[in-house]
């Protein structure tokens, strides 16, 4: 795990340089696909009222089950057809979309908010402390994630806000982990024997020297876990004990399709097609900006 | 390795109680489970939630309920089901074959399907079997679980008629639900071994095995995915975790009698005794596991069982 001494043959055949690399990683996979999808699902989630054709909880039980325009029956103006409400489909889509988005973002960064601290005085102050602090770490990372948000969700209540609250909750050891790592070996640099010894506070140096340099990994790690918390909001949501009807959220949609699935195929298909798509492009992000930000941990991990 | 037995036993028992604990007092203490158990249901008197509070064991103070809570569950005693009408252990136990049925099946899937794949792409890198691959893992690692399962069984159960749809029974029930969560698995372990096996393949080893003028098949096999394995059996131990965790929604999307379709019909029922005893249950299972696989790594690797 260390990051100094000699530098792996790797690392010397290919020059480390940001701008030496750029060519190639505007021109990878994550480039290309990832970032865009993810620019184009929060655009769309921010400005869901001007971007969908219709309102999105507007009913017209005439309309109800229309196919997507392609098929026999189906019109341009709601391309992916409608639910069972004669709602637009694609509208409703787009503002889940919201709910993932909003979702997934906040439960980030609270499970952020509780776990960078944790993983900093865990790793900073070693010893008896940072046993106690990784050994519940440890338990809780090998239980049952979804069961653990479930269980969650039934004490909380279901509901948008407190599906955050429960995978907030229920995710922040995956950043105390991480951070504690990176402390670990940062803190046995000199640099933070120089700030020790020129009298910085613990407190101080940790957040001063040591909270900078962890920042980096943990974008990468936010980035992916981002996209697992919108796969269990939707979970949450299928199950019924995540966002609830009427608000929209891909999990939900797909609850309501599944009962039509045998008439209208496109109702729990197109919700599905979406959190695929949004998931693969946060997944290929924060692979990406793993080369981008940080090259080495390639290395470290292998 | 009887010492390394033993203190791993104590510690494992250690984690059952934590984990029982924690969830003793969080069911009790974040809310209210006589409110939740009616907050679905319309007008209840005081008198009907006092007789459902008692019925529950929840009218004594906290300390003695936790007492008497560890004292009956100790004699495998979780307290009695008032959704299902039975007692809660007995039903969590009877379901679990059905669960590691599916669970086992479901590993046995990404260690096969995910060495292949990772095999194959590490052997051709950078070429289009490569990067198929690297899609398929990616796109394995991405699609949810209950939207596979449902398309699945559109296309193999309703359409072409080829599989059932839901429950258990001989083999043909098994392979819908374990496909699908198998898939973020497999993806795992082929990436991963993708990554190793090249790694592996780059050694010196490898080249001396290839001077010998060993045939390529033994090359791979015995001299490159025996070394390239180990990192990719470690992650299958960490994936146990979250394949209980899926196998909370797969076993809701294929009626599939286990453990995890009854603790979300549980928890959906607001069935607090059925609840706590699954988050017990859940919680010995990954301790049972972990432990598992610390004794087999210790049989494989006598530094561990030292150290």
């Amino acid at each position: 795990m260390s990051r100094g001494g000699e530098p792996s043959p790797d690392m010397r055949r290919e020059p480390s340089g940001l701008s030496n690399r750029l060519p190639r990683l505007l021109r990878s996979p994550g480039a290309l696909f990832g970032v865009p999808v993810v620019l184009l699902v929060v655009m769309a989630a921010l400005f869901a009222q001007y971007v969908s054709p219709h309102d999105p909880f507007q009913q017209d039980l005439s309309l109800r089950l229309q196919p997507p325009f392609w098929e026999e029956g189906g019109e341009w103006s709601r391309p992916l057809g409608t639910d069972q409400f004669g709602r637009c489909l694609f509208s409703r889509i787009i503002l889940g979309g919201r709910a993932s988005i909003i979702v997934g973002v906040s439960a980030v960064l609270l499970s952020a908010l509780i776990g960078i601290p944790v993983g900093l005085v865990a790793g900073y102050s070693r010893g008896r402390v940072d046993e106690v602090i990784m050994a519940i770490a440890d338990v809780q990372y090998s239980f049952p994630f979804l069961f653990l948000a479930l269980v969650l969700s039934y004490l909380l209540g279901p509901s948008l806000h407190n599906t955050v609250l429960a995978l907030g909750f229920a995710g922040w050891v995956t950043y105390a982990r991480v951070t504690r790592g990176e402390v670990l070996s940062i803190r046995e640099r000199d640099y933070i024997l120089a700030a020790r010894a020129i009298g910085c506070s613990a407190a101080r140096t940790v957040v001063r020297h040591v909270l900078p340099q962890v920042v980096t990994p943990l974008i990468v790690v936010g980035t992916l876990q981002t996209a697992w918390m919108i796969v269990v909001e939707a979970s949450l949501s299928y199950l019924g004990m995540g966002v609830q009807p009427p608000t929209p959220s891909w999990g939900n949609i797909l609850a309501e399709g599944r009962l039509h699935m045998l008439n209208s195929w496109w109702y729990a298909t197109f919700p599905g097609i979406a959190i695929t798509i949004t998931v693969l492009g946060l997944n290929m992000m924060g692979d990406w900006l793993r080369d981008v930000l940080d090259p080495r941990s390639r290395l470290r991990s292998q | 390795m009887q010492r390394y037995f033993f203190k791993r036993f104590i510690r494992a028992v250690i984690v059952v109680w934590l984990v029982a604990t924690t969830f003793f007092f969080a069911l009790r203490m974040i809310s209210d489970p006589v409110e939740l158990l009616f907050s679905q249901s319309g007008m209840v008197t005081p008198q009907e939630k006092q007789a459902m509070r008692e019925f529950l064991k929840l009218d004594s103070p906290i300390h003695i309920q936790y007492a008497d809570f560890l004292f009956s569950a100790v004699q495998g005693d979780m307290g009695h089901s008032f959704r299902f009408r039975q007692p809660a252990l007995p039903m969590l136990l009877g379901r679990l074959p059905a669960t590691l049925e599916l669970t086992f099946a479901a590993l046995a899937i990404a260690a096969v399907i995910g060495s292949i794949l990772g095999i194959v792409a590490a052997l051709k890198p950078h070429t289009l079997v490569d990067h198929f691959t690297i899609f398929l893992s990616l796109l394995g690692q991405s699609v949810p679980v209950f939207w596979l399962g449902i398309v699945l069984m559109l296309i193999f159960a309703v359409q072409l008629g080829w599989l059932p749809a839901t429950g258990r029974g001989d083999l043909s029930h098994l392979i819908l639900p374990a496909f699908c969560l198998s898939t973020y698995p497999t993806a795992s372990v082929a990436r991963l071994l993708r990554s190793s096996m090249m790694d592996v393949m780059s050694q010196d080893y490898i080249r001396t095995a290839r001077a010998k003028g060993l045939p390529e098949t033994v090359v791979v096999i015995r001299h490159g995915l025996r070394n390239a394995a180990i990192p990719a059996i470690t992650m299958l131990g960490l994936l146990l975790s979250r394949l209980l965790g899926g196998a909370v929604v797969v076993e809701t999307i294929f009626d599939w009698p286990g453990i995890g379709s009854l603790a979300y019909k549980a928890i959906s029922l607001r069935d607090f005794t059925m609840v706590q005893a699954a988050s017990v249950v859940f919680g010995v299972a990954v301790v049972v596991t972990n432990f598992v696989v610390d004794m087999i790594y210790a049989w494989i690797d006598p530094r561990i069982r030292y150290a």
